[in-house]
């Protein structure tokens, strides 16, 4: 199948012409009159490169340009214009325009720039296939994950990534929430532009008034200069904020004012500044726990609330130890200068049992440490250090039997024990409640305060696990 | 191509700053002749305000000169616009002709002909960009 090339101009005679010369180079093409036109036809056939005049009635080159940006962004666009002055060239290169050339045409250098376009749009493409390819295999980006509630994780970002809605994250700490942000931005069509990230909870009330909004010189005692904000400097990318619930109201008033209007006023600033930044906002508080204590604000939970992503904890997925352990082993062997290959099967068996109360982040310090320990080409029990080596979950046997060694706390014990008779009952909360012989109310609190009302992901984990271990 | 607006063309905005410059000739005229036969005697005042009165009306006329040489600008843009535009389909169409598979030799030459003055206008516009 020959590319598809779509041509647009609103001059007849110039458009035939094209379509005849680019037909005869064995290209399929498409023409339409104007920027409107052309929209349409891009919703049902996606061309694989867009040649355009820049004038033309109603939808000029240039929306057309930035609708195409946001629609197809992996699409090469060449400019065609009569006007020969740099302005126009750059504001089109800057809009992300393939090229641009000035008529009357140079038939050839076309030519030479077409090929060199689609050749480009097939490496992005052949990228974006062996991005994926690599996501099947590690999960997505760096969050390594196969399990339920890590692909319900994945489903979300994939939805989130293409918009430019504000995404708010909630889980524990360590359960990589900035990894959410980060992969979140990687897959947007904003990945050129930068990435921030803020921790709210790191600095005081004025210092991060500041450092979001930035501020004019003379603006307080220190201000001896005017500073841009993480908002600008995020202009055109994402901008992470962590620990959004930790700042104060009058602050979140401020922010869900540049949420809604898309611009800010620098402290002691006057004039409005436009600004385009997607926010991913983060909290390691239940966000309605969050709202009820008055910490955060309701109106700014529900418009931070457009996509909701709840990382689950490590505990809530623990057979995805061995390959997050795989990826931490191929991380640290390259930072240590290590030839580790892999972690024994008693080492993941005893990682797989720990509860890990700081996530992802207490077991990448412990796969560090224990790398670093290790003479060996296999990660053994004696390269973990001792505090991990404790069992604090309860083990399974098989689906309806559950072994809980000494010293493992209760209300992991009770937590497991209702979670496993849900998913031997098929996540029926009535059936489990009968079963536990408690009142489904009393089952329901239970759920409520794990924060598991709802999620089918954080339920299904305890019943996909069991059967994998007995 | 854009209708062109008739009532402020660069055309009509010329003919409007040649009359204002011939009123202004006309006003230093007839003071030049009042002072010399003695017919008009102003004041320090009087002479002031004239001289005030015509500095106001320099400056109305390089504000319209200056609006002129912007449309004129504009103008000139436009066309080439429009110029480069019909250039582009006759540099197209002529490379269709070559793309025949036997052209004659007059079809060639057409195409030749068509091509080297296409370059040609091209050059004379883009000198005219400038």
């Amino acid at each position: 199948m020959q590319p598809l090339v779509l041509v647009v101009d609103d001059e007849e005679d110039g458009r035939t012409a094209l379509q005849t010369i680019l037909t005869e180079w064995g290209y399929d093409v498409e023409v339409a009159a104007d920027g409107q036109e052309a929209l349409k036809k891009v919703s049902n056939s996606r061309p694989a490169l867009v040649i355009t005049d820049l004038v033309m009635p109603d939808v000029d080159g240039m929306s057309l340009l930035g609708a195409l940006q946001r629609e197809l962004p992996r699409v090469p666009v060449i400019i065609l214009t009569g006007f020969a002055t740099v302005d126009s060239a750059v504001t089109a290169m800057r809009e992300g325009a393939y090229d641009y050339l000035t008529k009357p045409v140079e038939i050839e250098r076309l030519r030479v720039l077409l090929e060199k376009a689609l050749d480009k749009a097939k490496v992005l493409q052949e990228l974006t296939i062996l991005r994926r390819r690599v996501k099947d295999v590690w999960g997505l980006g760096r969050l390594i994950g196969h399990s339920k509630p890590m692909q319900e994780v994945q489903r979300l970002i994939e939805l989130a990534a293409g918009t430019a809605a504000p995404v708010l994250v909630n889980g524990e700490t360590g359960t990589g929430k900035e990894l959410v942000a980060r992969t979140l931005h990687e897959l947007s069509p904003r990945s050129k532009g930068p990435f921030l990230a803020v921790n709210c909870a790191a600095m005081p009330e004025t210092l991060l008034e500041s450092e979001i909004f930035g501020h004019e010189r003379g603006a307080f005692t220190d201000a001896r200069e005017r500073r841009e904000g993480c908002f600008e400097l995020a202009h055109g990318g994402t901008l992470f904020l962590d620990e959004v619930a930790e700042m104060r109201p009058s602050t979140q008033v401020k922010f869900l004012r540049v949420l809604q209007e898309g611009t800010l006023r620098r402290l002691g600033g006057k004039g409005e500044i436009k600004v385009d930044v997607r926010v991913v906002a983060a909290t390691n508080q239940d966000p309605t726990a969050a709202l009820r204590a008055g910490t955060l604000r309701e109106d700014l939970y529900y418009r931070l609330n457009v996509f909701s992503i709840a990382m689950p904890p490590l505990r809530q997925r623990l057979d995805d130890i061995p390959l997050i352990v795989a990826g931490f082993i191929e991380e640290f062997n390259a930072k240590y200068d290590k030839h580790v290959k892999a972690a024994g099967d008693a080492t993941l068996e005893i990682l797989m049992s720990h509860s890990w109360p700081g996530n992802v982040r207490e077991l990448r310090n412990v796969v560090e440490r224990a790398l670093i320990m290790c003479e060996a080409d296999i990660l053994t029990l004696a390269s973990l250090p001792s505090d991990s080596k404790a069992p604090t979950l309860p083990r399974y046997e098989d689906r309806d039997t559950m072994t809980v060694p000494l010293g493992v706390p209760l209300r992991e014990v009770e937590k497991e024990f209702v979670l496993r008779t849900l998913a031997a009952e098929n996540n029926n909360k009535t059936r489990a409640a009968e079963r536990l012989q408690i009142a489904a109310k009393t089952l329901h609190n239970m759920l409520h305060r794990w924060n598991l009302m709802g999620s089918k992901a954080g339920l299904s984990n305890g019943g996909a696990r069991a059967p994998e271990r007995s | 191509m854009a209708d062109r607006a008739h009532d402020d063309s660069p055309s009509n905005g010329g003919r409007a700053v040649l009359d204002e410059l011939a009123g202004l000739e006309e006003t230093i005229r007839r003071h030049r002749e009042g002072l010399a036969a003695g017919s008009w005697h102003p004041t320090s005042g009087e002479l002031v305000e004239a001289l005030q009165h015509l500095a106001d009306r320099v400056a109305a006329t390089r504000r319209s000169v200056e609006a002129l040489q912007q449309a004129q600008r504009d103008e000139r843009r436009r066309l080439g616009h429009d110029m480069r535009a019909a250039l582009n389909t006759i540099a197209g169409w002529a490379h269709i002709l070559r793309l025949e598979r036997n052209p004659s030799e007059r079809v060639a030459r057409a195409a030749d002909v068509l091509d080297r003055n296409v370059r040609a206008l091209a050059g004379v516009i883009e000198s005219t960009d400038r």
